[in-house]
């Protein structure tokens, strides 16, 4: 699966903090669509949607937003474009790199993308976590690079877009995106997120529209006579203390912070913001989230979950989970990563996802949908042709799962980087060193629900976002632009994760979440909360 | 005879011994626990909790992983000549400068030491410095890792304080034999300042090897990054660290535990074998720098 893997605080921090966000309900994947998206200042027509017919999943996507799905990679991709996009010379790219590759010189499967690009794929990149010092050096030092990802909580954006970046709306609103049929294929919902000034200002890099779901390893929890078909909160709960067992070095969960808003939802927590009477109320406000930071930390008090989880990388939860040192994940509604790792460590191993009950009962909780992009990947003001050449590189980049591009993209080199099995392609150690150029982070393809060797893992992974998608509920400042969010609003919300980090391990009494919730009111809540409250009304949807 | 030039009876021995032994043990057991954890399987780690003592069975995955690829026998010999040539420039130049401000009268030897003092207090900011870096044409190369920090002010100053202490007499009567300046620091001051130069040789081998800022920001081919730059990826981000998901069907990914631990020993043996022959200078070479204004 073509995924960039990312924890959720990553993904809060990448995508979440973005105050221009599209209203998830323009969402469609049936037909050709278009809408138009204001933000900022003015509006703009959305790219049309093309979804790639030239392939047809083992189970398709849904208007609803579930994501195709695909047992078996095509045993024989056909090829997407007609010709190199590019005409020689460098195309220069800034990105997230947390993989170095084999340098260009030893790599064949860089040389092969370069010679299908027609022109050399140069990359500049930085660690994640590094990523964003790196981004504003370069641009205080004004060496740009033909594309660059931009992450929403980048300071100034706006500005930053309307200086630097090129307006790319003249090349892709409306039906003109139809000349590049691989960024026609994204669906409309990411593309909300690229609208900055009343232009668009970028390409997505897809993400599921659900950004928060929980797995299980139904195998070991089945083994205890234990469900993982819950009603209540209080279920959860019981479940979670049935699983721990500190002792053997067993635990129940990984992942404490995205635990807590799992629990927000099943206690009726709003998806970050609710609009309500014309005005918001941050989820930090709502009196349930008292109850939430009591429940998660009464678990952490417990046990439930691994000592190190605060600090564990994404592959270390994936370890713990396929081990079966942590039974439950809280994390990215894509999981088959940990399904198929699992699978690997004990072939009886399976993962099932957990769907949040409503608290006190009732039926399933409320779903989070997000922006539905990791990021977006902005271009340099550049001539018209020069323009037009990197959108089409950036159009074979992201060309659809199961063509030939792609499977260069991902796999590179057949018997070279990866081997068939079956049909599906399968790295080779030599591959996994190669085809870590980070070419994901600059243009990927829609993501797909796609687990190779194990169809049961895809449709179980299928089936349970289609189940989340029934209770799904949209993100409300879709669309609308503060300032203050943008300039500030990651450094408020990192204080409150660090608050809640703290209330969880028990350093500071939950009592001290109402001086923090005011803390962020008076620095910068209200003004947030005002300024999203004003584009609300302007925008009429009241 | 006074009580603590008798000798302790042999319990209060064992117990002292004892007490030594613990303090032995808490510095050695987190290497062993390191060391023996990036050689252990993720089962055994899981089972363990985190950290294993000893592994069981030894398994070289971890490293296999670690240097698949060859991107990280890259990076090390890229830190070991930065860091080789790095050290013996900042030394030459440090030793330089603090000779010349340690010599009374010494042309603006007082504003120069102004200025190293300066420097102990404020520093560059990132983008600044970058400019700088990016105006020289230093970018992407690897000397944009040495230039920016070839002299360090607090070393500057720890050296000139050891100069300082050196006996005055001593200096004159090479002169009275008709050493010049250059010989003077050649073959009286510097072979007595042995101590000093190699705890600062040592303080600098460590902040070059220990460097991965400087990478980031002047170098944009990762292929260029040293050591640590490419090991902090393994430690700090939720890397999979070359495992795409889409190559996991039927295999175990890489352990991860072992793996981080493993980029630690990799990581602290460069330093761990030069200390020992720098250790026996180590002490004094610090005390007399540090206590002389």
């Amino acid at each position: 699966m073509d995924y960039i893997r990312l924890n959720r605080r990553q993904v809060l921090r990448g995508a979440l903090g973005t105050a221009v966000m599209g209203a998830l309900t323009a969402c469609g994947s049936g037909g050709t669509t278009s809408g138009s998206a204001g933000s900022g200042g003015g509006s703009v027509r959305l790219p049309g949607y093309v979804p790639y017919t030239g392939l047809k999943p083992d189970l398709p996507g849904t208007p609803e937003g579930v994501l195709p799905a695909f047992f078996s990679y095509p045993a024989n991709p056909v090829a997407f474009t007609t010709e190199p996009p590019a005409k020689g010379g460098v195309v220069h790219a800034l990105c997230t790199m947390n993989t170095p590759p084999t340098p260009l010189g030893g790599n064949r499967y860089w040389q092969a993308l370069n010679k299908s690009l027609g022109a050399e794929l140069r990359i500049t990149g930085a660690p994640t976590a590094d990523y964003i010092n790196k981004f504003q050096t370069l641009m205080a030092g004004g060496d740009l690079p033909d594309t660059m990802e931009v992450r929403a909580n980048t300071p100034q954006l706006p500005g930053l877009l309307e200086a630097k970046f090129q307006d790319l709306t003249e090349f892709l609103s409306g039906d003109k995106i139809n000349d590049y049929p691989g960024l026609a294929n994204i669906p409309t919902v990411s593309w909300q997120s690229t609208i900055y000034n009343g232009g668009i200002y970028g390409i997505p890099i897809h993400l599921p529209a659900i950004r928060l779901a929980a797995s299980a390893r139904a195998d070991l929890i089945a083994a205890k006579g234990l469900t993982t078909e819950l009603k209540t909160g209080e279920e959860f709960l019981e479940l979670c203390r049935a699983l721990t067992e500190p002792s053997a070095n067993k635990w129940a969960i990984d992942e404490p912070l995205s635990t807590l808003e799992y629990v927000g939802a099943m206690l009726g927590i709003a998806n970050n913001w609710k609009a309500e009477g014309g005005s918001f109320t941050k989820n930090y406000e709502a009196p349930e989230m008292r109850k939430a930071l009591e429940i998660v930390a009464q678990m952490w008090k417990e046990q439930a979950f691994h000592p190190d989880a605060f600090t564990a990388t994404g592959a270390q939860k994936v370890a713990w989970m396929s081990s079966g040192a942590t039974k439950i994940h809280v994390g990215a509604s894509t999981w088959s990563n940990i399904a198929i790792a699992a699978r690997a460590a004990d072939p009886k191993a399976e993962i099932r996802a957990i769907a949040a009950p409503k608290f006190d009962g009732g039926g399933q909780a409320a779903n989070y949908l997000g922006p539905a992009i990791f990021s977006i990947t902005g271009l340099k003001k550049a001539p018209k042709e020069r323009i037009e050449e990197v959108l089409r590189v950036l159009n074979w980049l992201v060309s659809p799962f199961g063509t030939a591009e792609h499977r260069q993209r991902v796999y590179g080199v057949q018997d070279w980087d990866f081997t068939l099995k079956g049909s599906d392609p399968i790295h080779t150690d030599v591959g996994k060193s190669e085809t870590t150029v980070p070419t994901l982070y600059i243009g990927a393809s829609p993501v797909v629900h796609y687990a190779p060797g194990f169809p049961d893992i895809t449709k179980n992974e299928y089936e349970a976002e289609k189940q989340a998608l029934t209770t799904a509920e949209a993100w409300p400042i879709g669309g609308l632009y503060s300032p203050t969010d943008q300039a500030r609003g990651a450094g408020l919300d990192k204080k409150m994760k660090d608050l809640q980090a703290d209330i969880i391990q028990g350093r500071k009494p939950v009592s001290a979440w109402d001086e923090g919730v005011a803390a962020w009111k008076s620095e910068g809540g209200d003004k947030i909360r005002a300024e999203y409250s004003e584009a609300l009304q302007k925008s009429g949807r009241n | 005879m006074s009580a603590y030039s008798r000798t302790p009876a042999p319990p209060v021995r064992a117990a002292k011994g004892l007490v030594l032994l613990l303090c032995c043990a808490v510095v050695v057991l987190p290497f062993v626990a390191v060391v023996a954890t990036s050689l252990a399987g993720q089962r055994q780690i899981n089972a363990a909790g985190g950290y294993v003592l000893w592994p069981s069975p030894v398994t070289f995955d971890a490293y296999r992983a670690v240097f698949a690829g060859g991107v990280v026998t890259r990076a090390l010999v890229i830190s070991l000549l930065v860091t080789t040539v790095g050290t013996l420039l900042s030394l030459t130049c440090s030793a330089l400068l603090a000779y010349a401000l340690s010599r009374p009268g010494s042309l603006g030897s007082r504003p120069l030491l102004m200025l190293v003092l300066f420097t102990l207090l404020f520093s560059p900011g990132i983008i600044p410095l970058y400019l700088v870096v990016r105006q020289i044409g230093l970018l992407d190369s690897h000397w944009s890792l040495i230039l920016p920090v070839l002299i360090n002010g607090f070393n500057v100053i720890v050296i000139r304080s050891f100069f300082l202490d050196l006996p005055r007499d001593l200096l004159d009567s090479a002169r009275m034999d008709g050493a010049g300046e250059t010989q003077v620091l050649w073959r009286v001051v510097l072979p007595l300042s042995k101590a000093v130069l190699a705890v600062v040789g040592l303080f600098y081998a460590v902040s070059y090897w220990n460097s991965f800022f400087s990478a980031q920001l002047y170098l944009n081919d990762a292929a260029d990054w040293p050591l640590q730059q490419v090991l902090r990826t393994f430690v700090v981000d939720n890397s999979t660290m070359g495992v795409d998901n889409t190559a996991l069907a039927g295999e175990l990914p890489p352990p991860q535990q072992a793996m981080q631990m493993a980029v630690l020993v990799i990581s602290l043996v460069p330093i761990l074998l030069i200390y020992p022959f720098l250790q026996r200078h180590f002490a004094k070479g610090v005390l007399v720098g540090a206590v002389k204004g």
